[in-house]
């Protein structure tokens, strides 16, 4: 995994670390700078990890600032579109959720300035981690599938996994809508990837002019969203679809939820590992 | 003897005076510069969105002294580059410029940008008018001293 984009003053501990026991990396603003490290909370220190926050570094507004400017090359007006969404995104799919002082112009945001917190997330790619939800569901024939977890628990690695498997064992035609950059390198020889576009518009346009078979993306939120993929359903394209809930009420209390879109609905463990199943429902919410 | 020295003389009375004025030549050349990158600047952020670091790499120019603290700065201020030939006030606007441009949404930029130009456009006609003013004047000085010199010598 590639850290140039932090100065020095972080990429020293993390050079003295094991980066790919890394999940989370948070800054805040004169605040230690704190790991998410093999699912344990840890302060990052001059000489790696430790569990101390007294001995951790502090996070300045010079390393916010380099973090930013080298990930935008300088150049905020180029990531202004994202960083209004609140996230930039590496080459290598590290999502970097920012928070600061939000710009109104009228009822739209035009930028976020003042960026006191970091959230940098960095994937892990576990091959083979949807095995058991590909044999289950789509093995035979494309089903539409929902994913659903709690944050940070796996969906986007296991979304990735199914497209990697579709992409080997099948000859679908799959459009990968990466609305924030997260499927990163993924590519393959029945992959079209959309990238940096909202849900809505990815849909209309990528049903129509890619033509394909499966529509593969993350986190189904707004009622656009929750449309977006009832039109494809309707359209006769499958959809295979992430969604932030803990339990299948709080996935049925959810306000744009729609009934019968997904086949099946497959609810990860939220027990600190990563991309593991905890159970599959069919479209009647039975278990399978 | 003296033939020799005095010939020396006016060779580096011609020189100095020709150096003295050749400040004239960098701030012109600074300032084309200058306003040239910075219409380079409006147009790639209105039309391509490259980064900056990129749009520099694309119009650097060796041994230019603009474009060499422009790198220098987007590259971390590794070096400092001494441009002798501005004053205060010139270092101190070419700073904030720097740390200005990229630093906000396209709006604000472009209108940072557009106001930049004009002064710019501003610095290059005094650049210009110093220039033609003081380099022949500089150059003849130095002649001019170099020859008194010559003469004593004789």
């Amino acid at each position: 995994m590639n850290f140039n984009f932090f100065p020095l003053e972080i990429s020293n501990g993390l050079n003295k670390s094991y980066t790919d026991k890394i999940y989370e990396i948070r800054l805040r603003l004169n605040q230690p700078v704190i790991l998410n490290y093999d699912n344990k909370r840890v302060y990052l220190s001059n000489n790696g990890i430790t569990l101390f926050a007294n001995d951790s570094i502090i996070c300045t507004k010079d390393i916010i600032d380099k973090i930013i400017n080298n990930l935008t090359e300088y150049s905020i007006y180029a990531f202004n579109d994202r960083i209004k969404q609140g996230f930039l995104t590496t080459e290598e799919g590290i999502r970097i959720g920012i928070a600061g002082e939000t710009v109104y112009d009228k009822n739209s945001i035009i930028t976020i300035k003042n960026i006191t917190s970091l959230n940098i997330r960095i994937p892990h790619e576990i091959i083979n981690c949807s095995s058991e939800i590909y044999n289950k569901t789509i093995k035979n024939s494309l089903k539409n599938l929902l994913i659903i977890s709690s944050p940070g628990v796996g969906k986007t690695t296991i979304l990735k996994d199914i497209a990697r498997k579709l992409n080997n064992n099948t000859t679908n035609s799959i459009l990968l809508i990466d609305e924030r950059g997260e499927f990163s390198a993924l590519s393959g020889q029945n992959i079209d990837v959309i990238k940096y576009c909202n849900k809505y518009y990815a849909f209309s346009y990528g049903i129509r002019t890619m033509s394909p078979d499966v529509v593969i993306m993350d986190e189904l939120s707004t009622e656009e969203d929750w449309k977006s993929a009832q039109l494809a359903c309707n359209s006769g394209v499958n959809i295979i679809a992430s969604c932030h809930a803990k339990e299948l009420n709080d996935l049925l209390n959810k306000e744009f939820f729609i009934k019968n879109v997904f086949d099946y609905y497959v609810f990860l463990l939220d027990d600190g590992s990563k991309g593991k199943v905890n159970k599959i429902l069919n479209k009647d919410f039975i278990d399978i | 003897m003296n033939y020799v020295i005095g010939i020396l003389l006016l060779v580096i009375s011609i020189y100095i005076g020709y150096s003295i004025a050749k400040k004239y030549d960098k701030k012109l050349n600074f300032y084309y510069q200058f306003n040239n990158f910075n219409n380079i600047l409006k147009n790639e952020m209105l039309f391509s969105q490259k980064t900056i670091k990129k749009i520099i790499l694309e119009n650097y120019l060796e041994n230019d002294y603009f474009y060499k603290k422009l790198m220098n700065y987007f590259n971390d201020n590794l070096v400092n580059v001494d441009c002798k030939f501005l004053d205060k006030e010139e270092i101190l606007f070419y700073d904030t410029y720097l740390s200005t441009i990229g630093q906000g949404d396209l709006t604000a930029q472009i209108g940072y940008i557009e106001k930049t130009a004009n002064y710019l456009a501003e610095k290059y006609n005094q650049s210009l008018s110093e220039q033609k003013k003081y380099k022949s004047l500089y150059t003849k000085i130095g002649f001019l001293i170099g020859l008194m010199l010559l003469i004593i010598f004789l």
